[in-house]
């Protein structure tokens, strides 16, 4: 009776401790996690006129050895883009509003060398190229964009990266080599209150990008949304915003980016009147499916909305917008 | 590995059943049966790192009791319902389902059996697994955790108590990849409500 009951309780306690809710095809490092490769995006619009669901899929990816000068290139990615319509919320700044393929390289640290869009017929015209370089400790320190890209011709804009000592962005100059002219990326803010030290607000030409503060003792007027675009280039104007967005992301999981035109009566201090809205662009930047490849990714989608996020003329409109990309997994 | 320390513990068990069988005298073996709530707090200072995780457990656990004060045991939790919160770099929360499954063996140190309440120590050693369910994928991890629990628990019948509440810490030896903490050490809270049931008789 004592060894029936000696066995069963060792059955018992076996079947216990072998029980596991770890399943094989999770994540269960962050070196597996940093190199969890996506099959898919889909790109969700929603906007006043429906909404839509298109998949931009894998198509090839490919270990190389390449020397380049930044180091050796180890994988290569091809994807298949569907076509972003004349009347999509996502459209490509070269124009292009059929079908594309894009070609990234990666160096061997994982971060992008390359990315190219390439028309999908026979000819596979380059649409747009975005070179990212990096300086000696490996911090990137150019991007630059030919969009479109046209052949022998230079650079659309050519981006120097600064750094403070702690390491942060603290600037960044954009020449345009065309023609000749240059602008700068001025007045970084980082959130240093709940040591996220997250890029709060930056100006670029004469414009306010920020995240406008909230809670008791914020002076940022509410518009709505989580990102403003205003004239002024001191830092938190409160300038009636050109663009309200909101934006937000996960790693590796998706990004969503709303066009914000519901401000109803915000603009008049509550008083029932009603504030014109904007109907905004967003433009496909390769940073959209690459940022979580830099420590401070999110930071260089902010300050790169000066390309992706154009607000528009001021429409009358209370649609918000919204364009959400998905990343999905073969695991 | 799982084989080695699944093969100790039933050793132990086993011992304690031996010396259990020995004593004649008291209860061989109790079970129990609770519901557990366990809380971890993040600071979400940065971008993607947590700011709470929680779970609610069915927790089952059985020991054998060595005299009236001591018994020794092992314990299984598992999740059926769990949320964790993780802070987007808009300074907005993203909640995900969270999964979690804890196991291990524990001794209970209790005051003499009395007529109505009977309080107690559980010093636990065990692993807990927590899986957080994305969108596109899950992420897993593991570690071993430490603990100790403080309970009280009244007598219903001769084989039957209520324990009214039984509040604890862990303390976790790493913390899960996916959490995104700098913080080195993690701490879950816990608390515990439900029946321990005495299986054999007093002779």
């Amino acid at each position: 009776m004592w060894f029936m009951v000696r066995l069963l309780s060792f059955i018992f306690f076996a079947f216990i401790f072998s029980c596991t809710i770890l399943e094989d095809s999770d994540i269960t490092s962050q070196e597996e996690l940093d190199g969890l490769q996506y099959v898919s995006v889909e790109i969700k619009q929603q906007t006043s006129s429906g909404t839509s669901t298109l998949l931009a899929k894998v198509t090839s990816e490919k270990e190389v050895n390449i020397t380049v000068a930044g180091g050796t290139l180890t994988k290569t990615l091809y994807m298949d883009w569907p076509a972003l319509g004349t009347n999509s919320k996502l459209k490509l700044r070269g124009g292009t509003t059929s079908a594309v393929r894009s070609y990234t390289s990666f160096l061997e640290s994982g971060k992008p060398w390359t990315f190219y869009l390439f028309s999908s017929d026979s000819d596979s015209t380059l649409l747009e190229l975005y070179s990212f370089r990096y300086n000696s400790s490996g911090r990137l320190s150019n991007i630059i964009s030919r969009v479109p890209y046209v052949l022998n011709g230079p650079a659309t804009s050519n981006d120097t990266l600064i750094y403070d000592t702690n390491g942060r962005l603290s600037g960044i100059t954009r020449k345009y080599p065309e023609t000749g002219t240059t602008a700068a990326f001025s007045s970084f803010e980082y959130q240093t209150t709940d040591n996220s030290y997250k890029l709060n607000q930056f100006v670029f030409q004469g414009m306010n990008y920020q995240i406008p503060c909230k809670g008791s003792g914020c002076t940022s007027t509410n518009w709505g949304g989580n990102y403003h675009v205003s004239p002024g280039t001191s830092p938190f104007s409160n300038n009636f915003p050109t663009g309200v967005m909101n934006l937000s992301t996960f790693k590796g999981e998706n990004l969503s980016m709303q066009d914000f035109n519901d401000i109803g009566d915000r603009c008049s201090g509550g008083g029932g009147g009603s504030c014109p809205a904007w109907i905004d662009t967003f433009y496909f930047h390769p940073l959209m499916i690459l940022k979580d490849r830099f420590s401070d990714g999110n930071d260089l989608l902010f300050i790169y909305m000066i390309d992706w996020w154009i607000p528009s003329t001021p429409q009358a409109s209370t649609t918000n917008e919204k364009v959400t990309m998905s990343f999905n997994y073969d695991l | 590995m799982i084989f080695k320390q699944t093969l100790l513990i039933g050793l132990i068990l086993l011992a304690g059943v031996s010396r259990a069988n020995a004593q004649l005298k008291l209860p061989k073996f109790d079970a129990e049966l609770k519901i557990q709530q366990t809380l971890v707090r993040g600071s979400g200072d940065t971008e993607g790192e947590f700011q709470f995780v929680e779970t609610t457990n069915f927790f089952g656990g059985a020991h054998v009791q060595i005299n009236q004060h001591i018994a020794i045991g092992a314990y299984y939790g598992r999740s059926f319902r769990g949320e964790g919160a993780f802070r987007l770099f808009d300074n907005n929360k993203i909640r995900y389902e969270i999964l979690q499954l804890q196991k291990g063996f524990d001794i209970r140190i209790s005051t003499s059996r009395a007529k109505n309440w009977r309080k107690y120590l559980v010093i636990n050693y065990g692993q807990i697994e927590m899986v957080k369910v994305g969108e596109s994928f899950r992420s897993g991890d593991k570690t071993n955790a430490f603990g100790f629990n403080l309970g009280i628990m009244r007598r219903l019948s001769n084989n039957l108590y209520l324990n009214v509440l039984e509040l604890g810490v862990k303390i976790m030896s790493d913390t899960m990849f996916w959490l995104e903490t700098n913080d080195t050490k993690l701490i879950m809270a816990d608390a515990k409500m439900g029946l321990t049931y005495n299986i054999g008789k007093k002779k």
